[in-house]
């Protein structure tokens, strides 16, 4: 009979071949000190499974996502913080530049492709050129 | 756009390489059960979405790590099991500190219905039970009467064998009789 004790939880969980479930089966209808095991077994997993989880109250993914974003790879924020400091350097260093440019309005030494109008600022939609004419300098001082 | 056909593995290959919409559909798959087992395991609902959040940003984090070899479920109840864990054992040195009550649920019982309260009555006494149980016990009971896993699947997901899950369930269920003993009904 111990053998077959030792077999009800197996038995309860499904965890055991059809054969020799209906063994088990078999032998808890006729013998009572097993038949009680097997009851007092299955009312117990009975119980739990009337206390299943809640739903979760909503999707997890909006939040998530947000999460991810913020947990973004080191070297990215890195590289971010990175390409932010050299473009506050060069806006500080071309302002300096202008700055420096002889008093006469007259504006020396640019690089053929500023000439050009052709070199855009970074992070923005204007040229050198027009950059320089919200400064103050008249149309034309730039070109040859 | 991926369909119910492609399974964990694929969409985890696709996730480790930055493809969020499949990483967005193994979240939809998985979060309620992932969810339930942190339900389960911590005794609280509010913390147990936090932590449920908290898998998954594990799971993102580690997706290059995944080896298909290791089933997918397994992998991902064990990081869940490893952060309730880690959670268990901070609230317990909290509540030593602080003098914490209980943090669960607590809907205040004049406002259910009969049917709803004498639900919530059979959850509490269930979740106060499974609590007293030592961490593997729980975990076992949960991932095997909740999460419908074979003792095998347990075995693999908590490194040991099913012969040793078998007897942490043997041990579980008798420390739960003689706790819910006289409030369950025998057949």
């Amino acid at each position: 009979m111990k053998h077959v004790q030792n077999k009800i939880r197996a038995w309860l969980d499904g965890e055991l071949p059809d054969a020799e479930a209906a063994t088990v089966r078999q032998h808890c209808e006729i013998c009572p000190q097993c038949r009680r095991t097997w009851q007092e077994m299955a009312a117990v997993w009975d119980t739990l499974a009337l206390a299943a989880a809640p739903r979760l109250p909503r999707p997890i993914w909006p939040e998530l996502e947000a999460k991810l974003v913020r947990r973004e790879p080191a070297w990215h924020r890195v590289a971010l913080a990175t390409g932010g400091v050299a473009t506050a350097a060069a806006g500080l260093l071309l302002g300096l530049w202008l700055g420096t440019q002889n008093g006469n309005g007259q504006i020396s030494g640019w690089p053929s492709l500023v000439e050009q109008g052709a070199l855009f600022v970074e992070g923005t939609d204007l040229t050198l050129d027009q950059l320089y004419l919200a400064a103050g300098a008249e149309e034309g001082e730039v070109q040859p | 756009m991926y369909g119910d056909s492609v399974n964990d593995d694929q969409l985890m290959a696709e996730a480790a390489q930055g493809d969020e919409r499949a990483f967005q559909l193994l979240v939809s798959r998985w979060e309620q059960a992932v969810f339930g087992f942190l339900y389960h395991m911590v005794g609280s609902s509010e913390d147990a979405e936090d932590l449920t959040q908290e898998t998954f940003l594990r799971v993102h984090g580690h997706a290059s790590k995944y080896r298909p070899e290791d089933k997918f479920q397994s992998w991902l109840f064990r990081i869940a099991g490893n952060l309730a864990r880690s959670y268990l054992r901070r609230r317990k040195l909290l509540r030593w500190f602080r003098f914490d009550t209980d943090q669960h649920d607590q809907p205040d019982p004049a406002l259910l219905p009969d049917e709803a309260l004498a639900r919530k009555q059979v959850r509490d006494m269930v979740r106060a039970a499974l609590e007293e149980l030592p961490f593997r016990q729980r975990q076992a009971v949960v991932l095997q009467r909740y999460q419908g896993l074979s003792y095998r699947e347990i075995a693999n997901l908590m490194a040991t064998t099913p012969a040793a899950v078998e007897s942490l369930l043997q041990r579980a269920a008798d420390r739960l009789r003689r706790r819910l003993a006289g409030k369950v009904a025998t057949t």
